[in-house]
């Protein structure tokens, strides 16, 4: 029978570490009992300011873009700069203190309002992708890096960027007058990893977004982006015409996307709702251009939405101002969605077979991250590769807390509803947030998964590192 | 007083640090240290770019609005213009800078 062993010459299972230099993961079997060890959520680095060479660092209000370089084993997060511009840091897990010793900011620009930030680590290309919307008059920008480390890069310059040239993916408002570029919205571009391909998914200026609801051109578009030359730098092909990403006419004067990329099927996949609703769709390449397909709405569930009429949600996980909104499960191969809704938010599931879009209308409800605002105050949802399982955080309005739950290809089961791990006591604590999706982080630190995000209050990037259990 | 990083063509003004803080500005790149923090952009050069030492500091200075030849001006049109749709479309954040 599991779990019938609970001390070892008095030490309680969970923290017995290692058996004769077997790892306690790795024992099936102790004296003929079945034997598995289970643990619960926790914290394995605390809530703390994102610094850069040992200083804390600020960015106003904005969201916080966080990736796992899985080549060099290193994370970056990036922010907009508190007096314009916006920047990266590097950083490596010290198991010294149990904390992560970043490098020197990294600027990706040096001036400009930054807004989006949206970021991918390419494993085909082992590049780091960034897109935001910025400069003095509203442009959409593109970069790739190449992380410096021991791995891919300089090696002699380790947790630092070597950035190819700035592209220019759209002009904005000074071309368009009275039109913006925006809807970046932090998960807005994602790389396809069999080709190294990115889709950036944003409302472009020249689309009529401030048109109001029911413009025909009220959609969110996308562009699909290439390495020029991948063997001699890292600067960017032009970028084409965005190309309409999501059809039928828009209830919303802002309707949002987001992106990511969906291994099992090698295309891109999106969530929208332009009806304020929620809908998933394919994006496929198609010869450079994307191209949507198969657009389907979560049918049965009235009330729920991406982020209220108009971005006005006050309730749910993640809304338009969370960190990330869905999150792909690597292995029920199947995408969760945080809902907003005004009383019961709840995460849905949906499969791409690659030829269709399956929502499974059983949601699931969230016993934290209730409360959101127009200020960006919402939470969000991700992935734990290896514990497989799913994380929601968000804030109660008086202290932020994440809810771990286990998914089994039908149903969900919430690991800790009612007793939820609190990442902070604040009630403006942890907004715009991100976390390192798609990647097992283990080599990095075992079971950990990263969560990003801003203290609202100090107007400065946190991170945190949490294990969901298991 | 302070120091500044701006471009050599058109004088936009990139950095505005303390008078005391370091800046390391070369063909290729530029690092310098800002309330303590230490950075790096790939961007700045000397070939696109200078300093000029023991200026007035703005008083709300926003890297990409202002400009500094013999004296600053900030581009008042491109601030309002981003206040503007700061103010009507949600996620952008509005700028506080001032001469």
């Amino acid at each position: 029978m599991a779990n019938n062993v609970k001390k070892i010459n008095g030490i309680a299972i969970a923290d017995v570490k290692k058996l004769n230099t077997i790892a306690a993961a790795d024992i099936k079997e102790l004296n003929g009992e079945e034997f598995s060890v289970s643990v619960d959520p926790s914290i394995l680095v605390s809530y703390r300011q994102v610094e850069a060479s040992g200083s804390g660092i600020g960015c106003d209000t904005a969201n916080v873009s966080a990736v796992y370089d899985t080549d060099n084993n290193y994370v970056v997060i990036g922010t907009r700069e508190a007096g314009g511009g916006g920047r990266c840091v590097v950083g490596a897990y010290n198991s010294g203190n149990n904390d992560i010793d970043f490098g020197a900011e990294q600027s990706i620009t040096a001036s400009g309002s930054v807004s989006g930030l949206s970021m991918d680590y390419d494993q085909y290309n082992n590049r780091l992708w960034v897109a935001w919307i910025g400069g003095s008059g509203n442009q959409i920008f593109a970069r790739v890096g190449t992380i410096n480390g021991p791995v891919i890069g300089d090696s002699a310059s380790p947790l630092t960027i070597s950035w190819g040239t700035t592209l220019t993916i759209r002009e904005g408002s000074g071309t368009y007058p009275g039109k913006y570029n925006q809807g970046l919205l932090g998960q807005g571009l994602a790389v396809d990893q069999t080709d190294g391909a990115c889709l950036v998914a944003w409302n472009p200026a020249d689309k009529a977004i401030s048109g109001g609801a029911g413009g025909s051109d009220n959609h969110p578009h996308g562009v699909i982006l290439e390495i020029a030359d991948v063997s001699t730098n890292n600067d960017l092909s032009a970028a084409p015409a965005p190309s309409q990403l999501v059809t039928g006419s828009s209830a919303q004067n802002y309707p949002m996307i987001v992106v990511a990329y969906d291994p099992d099927n090698a295309e891109w996949v999106g969530i929208t709702d332009p009806a304020n609703d929620i809908r998933a769709l394919r994006i496929t390449n198609n010869s450079g251009t994307p191209t949507e397909a198969n657009e389907t709405t979560l049918a049965n569930n009235s009330g729920h939405s991406l982020q209220g009429q108009d971005h006005g949600a006050t309730a749910g996980i993640t809304g338009r101002y969370g960190g990330d909104h869905f999150a792909y499960d690597t292995g029920n191969n199947v995408f969760h969605v945080a809902s907003c809704h005004a009383s019961a938010s709840e995460i849905f599931a949906f499969t791409n077979s690659g030829s269709g879009i399956t929502f499974n209308e059983g949601g699931q409800a969230v016993a934290t991250g209730e409360v959101l605002s127009q200020d960006g105050k919402a939470g969000g949802i991700s992935y734990h590769e290896s514990r497989q399982r799913i994380v929601v955080h968000g804030t109660d309005d008086s202290s932020q807390e994440f809810e771990v739950f286990t998914y089994d290809g039908s149903s969900y089961t919430s690991i800790n509803s009612g007793s939820l791990v609190e990442i902070v006591n604040d009630n403006d604590g942890f907004y715009y947030g991100s976390s390192c999706r798609g990647s097992n982080m283990d080599s990095f630190l075992s079971n950990g998964h990263l969560l990003t995000g801003v203290d609202y209050d100090e107007r400065e990037p946190y991170y945190c590192i949490i294990d969901s259990g298991g | 007083m302070a120091k500044i990083i701006k471009r050599k063509d058109n004088h936009l003004v990139e950095r505005c640090l303390g008078d005391s803080e370091t800046i390391n500005l070369t063909s290729n790149g530029c690092s310098w240290t800002h309330n303590g923090i230490n950075a790096y952009s790939q961007d700045l050069t000397t070939n696109d770019h200078e300093i000029i030492t023991g200026v007035t500091a703005p008083t709300r200075f926003f890297a990409g609005f202002f400009y500094y030849d013999t004296d600053w001006s900030l581009d008042t049109d491109a601030l309002n213009e981003h206040n503007t749709m700061a103010n009507e479309v949600p996620s952008i954040s509005p700028i506080v800078a001032e001469l």
